[in-house]
């Protein structure tokens, strides 16, 4: 419903993605095919459980 | 330009003014142009001559780039990112409480505290991070001055959130105590968190737009809803309970939220929480524009003597320490050295992020400032002062309070408490509900009456949103740390999947913030008075810490001729901090000074006024708290002469004064 769209609606919605931290399954599967051919490529369901591992891994990530 | 002169002008109007009616037009106006004065130079002079930011060098994003935690990101994305980050419920509440000293003290250090402190530390450490691949505080700390300094560094960060979760959950606590619609709405927020965790895991994996979308619907529905729960003679039972059970729900919460999966509760309630919270202070900042309200509450108060009913102390140094959010606070540093270094795009987007950032969440502190100071002074102080001070009801309170000089009728405090929703304001100590009724007022006027109790709980809700968020990810990192700590004696300990260690170190954590908190629901001074100022405290000494880390690597990098840029905020802060814990501990008045409160009980106990059981658990809570206040100021002064230490060295030449950055490449960018 809000997944894959064109123009200023999907830049629009890439935004708003990437200011709450959320993941972005298309920048990464982009990402790994232009600097690293040679690993497989996730599927959505594997990559969004690797991101929530590593961003609430460690660290705070949140103030006050 | 036009903007800062107006700025100027303000200032000016503020200075005239004093002892009239002011419109909050002249605060923001004030606040605004001060800002962009500090930008354009100020920031521009920390970026250019201190720092040396350098576009032709590459960051750790373009470097690392792994399309996960590294992302060259648009800097004003990423500035909201950050944004959302670092503002949460600090910046809602100090101000709040330190408008009892009136509105000018908190506009003055808000403003100016942030402009030379908050921001710089904020913009040196993300600067500091960046240049080393995105280290943490601690690990910074750890190579620049020592192995100690570091361990010392973590334990107080630790300390910290300890603090903070406690205090924080008391703000929750004052807000729902006997309150069906808020408690009902805060907890719908449980099973919409995990039914948006099902959906981006499970049913539609990653679509977490769709699930963010979804729960904002679902949480606004359970706001309207929360009034048919408070108005249903069968339903409001099930949903209003005493400030201590509370508490304990909000402890077996905690421990809950720390060992359930991530995506189940923690990853939704932040996407929810963020949403809320840029939309709620967009909304916010759009009603003060629009409506511009009068300030009813003095410029000072005579509170600025120490006698204050919401917290105790003067003026200086409390106010200071009141205030820590929105002018300077350690915690960002954590913050600033965590997510934000690896994504910066250009080397120059950290001065708008970094410096940039702070600013704006000063300007919600003055906001929040804006909207308790447009109260009536004397509904203003019936809902911060302690239950003890103002008597069991509206009669007795507005009794007291016209003792106090402020005009306030039983019938107002009733027809207010009525006009939300809430069968009683009094005593609710803490900021939310103030806040809440300032907002209400607000966005009344802007956008329509008739609405005023559900934007009043519109705000409880946000509020209490944020901070259960905090709750959530505080104890967590919380755990983290503690297993990192005790991986250190007991390898086992500190593997985070092991799930022995893992409830062993969540139920410590737990255990901890939720000894503060209950021990602040039962305090007869409001525990707001003893709380808040320990966490204020140890914030300001976080910062005091990051200061510290932020001058070693501006002297390190050869650059010690601008080293006042920081050691200026690190010297008032220490002075400030110092001097109100020394207060905290020492202070002769039962009211201010932990010692001299225990002493009392023990006094009242001999005078057979007091059951011993009682009197044994004040007099326990007010050494702990002693303790805890002069802990945090030996390690801080520790890091902080261990860190002067390397300074004479580097300074002296008996050190070389090197920095431990990464290798400059260049950047792979065009232009």
């Amino acid at each position: 419903m809000l997944g894959r769209r064109t123009g200023w609606v999907a830049k629009f919605l890439g935004t708003l993605r990437r200011v709450a931290g959320m993941p972005d399954y298309d920048a990464h599967v982009d990402h790994l095919r232009r600097c690293h051919p040679e690993i497989p490529i996730p599927n959505e369901r594997e990559f969004y459980d690797d991101f929530v591992r590593a961003r609430y891994g460690d660290g705070p990530t949140r103030c006050c | 330009m036009t903007l800062a002169l107006a700025g100027a002008l303000a200032w000016g109007v503020l200075a005239l003014h004093r002892g009239e009616t002011i419109s909050a037009a002249w605060l923001v106006l004030a606040a605004v142009g001060t800002y962009l004065l500090a930008y354009r130079f100020y920031s521009r002079f920390l970026a250019d001559r201190v720092f040396g930011l350098n576009d032709r060098r590459a960051t750790p994003a373009e470097r690392l780039a792994n399309g996960r935690d590294f992302v060259p990101t648009q800097r004003w994305v990423l500035f909201g990112h950050h944004f959302a980050a670092i503002a949460g419920a600090g910046p809602l509440v100090g101000p709040v409480l330190a408008a009892q000293f009136g509105y000018l003290p908190g506009t003055l250090w808000i403003v100016f505290g942030v402009v030379l402190g908050g921001a710089v530390q904020d913009f040196v450490i993300l600067f500091g991070s960046m240049r080393r691949d995105g280290k943490s505080l601690g690990q910074m700390a750890k190579e620049e001055t020592g192995p100690v300094t570091g361990l010392l560094a973590m334990v107080a960060v630790l300390a910290i959130m300890v603090i903070l979760l406690a205090v924080l959950a008391l703000v929750v606590v004052n807000a729902l105590k006997d309150s069906p619609w808020g408690v009902f709405t805060i907890l719908c927020t449980i099973p919409i968190a995990i039914l948006m965790g099902y959906w981006m895991k499970v049913w539609r994996p990653g679509r977490t737009l769709e699930a963010s979308a979804l729960g904002v619907v679902l949480l606004m529905a359970a706001l309207v809803g929360g009034r048919y729960v408070a108005q249903s003679p069968i339903l409001a039972p099930y949903f209003s309970y005493s400030g201590l059970t509370i508490a304990y729900g909000m402890i077996a919460y905690g421990f809950i939220a720390s060992v359930l999966p991530v995506w189940m509760l923690l990853c939704p309630r932040d996407y929810l929480s963020t949403f809320m919270k840029i939309g709620a202070i967009l909304l916010l900042a759009l009603g003060i524009l629009l409506v511009l309200p009068p300030l009813k509450l003095p410029a000072i108060t005579r509170f600025v003597d120490g006698t204050g009913p919401v917290f105790a102390g003067k003026l200086f140094p409390f106010a200071f320490i009141t205030i820590a959010c929105g002018a300077i606070s350690g915690f960002h540093s954590l913050v600033a050295s965590g997510t934000t270094p690896k994504m910066l795009t250009r080397e120059t987007d950290a001065r708008l992020i970094g410096y940039g950032g702070m600013l704006m969440e000063s300007f919600v502190a003055i906001m929040a400032l804006c909207a308790a100071a447009l109260l009536d002074p004397g509904i203003y102080f019936a809902i911060n002062a302690p239950l003890a001070t103002l008597g069991g009801n509206v009669h007795s309170a507005a009794e007291v309070i016209r003792g106090w000089g402020f005009t306030v009728t039983p019938e107002q405090i009733e027809g207010l408490a009525a006009s939300v929703g809430e069968k009683t304001l009094l005593a609710r100590t803490g900021g939310a509900p103030s806040l809440a009724v300032g907002m209400a007022q607000i966005f009344s006027a802007a956008f329509g009456t008739g609405l005023t109790a559900l934007w009043y709980h519109f705000a409880i809700m946000f509020e209490a949103l944020f901070i259960l968020t905090t709750v959530d990810t505080g104890t967590r990192v919380g755990r983290f740390m503690l297993q990192e700590l005790a991986g250190q004696v007991w390898r086992p300990l500190g593997r985070t999947s092991w799930y022995p260690s893992t409830v062993l170190a969540s139920g410590l954590i737990v255990a901890a913030w939720g000894y503060f908190l209950v021990q602040g629901v039962l305090d007869p001074l409001g525990g707001i008075n003893s709380l808040w100022p320990l966490f204020g405290i140890s914030n300001q000494l976080l910062a005091a810490v990051a200061l510290c880390v932020g001058t070693t690597l501006i002297i390190k990098s050869g650059k010690a001729r601008y080293a006042w840029v920081t050691l200026l905020p690190l010297t008032w802060v220490l002075v400030v901090t110092l001097t109100a814990g020394w207060q905290k501990v020492f202070a002769s008045d039962p009211r201010l000074g932990f010692l001299a409160h225990a002493a009392t009980v023990v006094d009242q106990m001999a005078a057979g006024g007091m059951d011993s059981a009682r009197g044994a658990r004040l007099i326990f809570n007010d050494r702990l708290d002693a303790v805890v206040t002069l802990s945090f100021m030996i390690v801080t002064l520790l890091v902080v002469l261990a860190s002067a230490r390397e300074w004479v060295l580097i300074l002296t030449r008996r050190k070389p004064a090197k920095a431990q950055e990464s290798p400059f490449v260049e950047t792979a960018y065009a232009g």
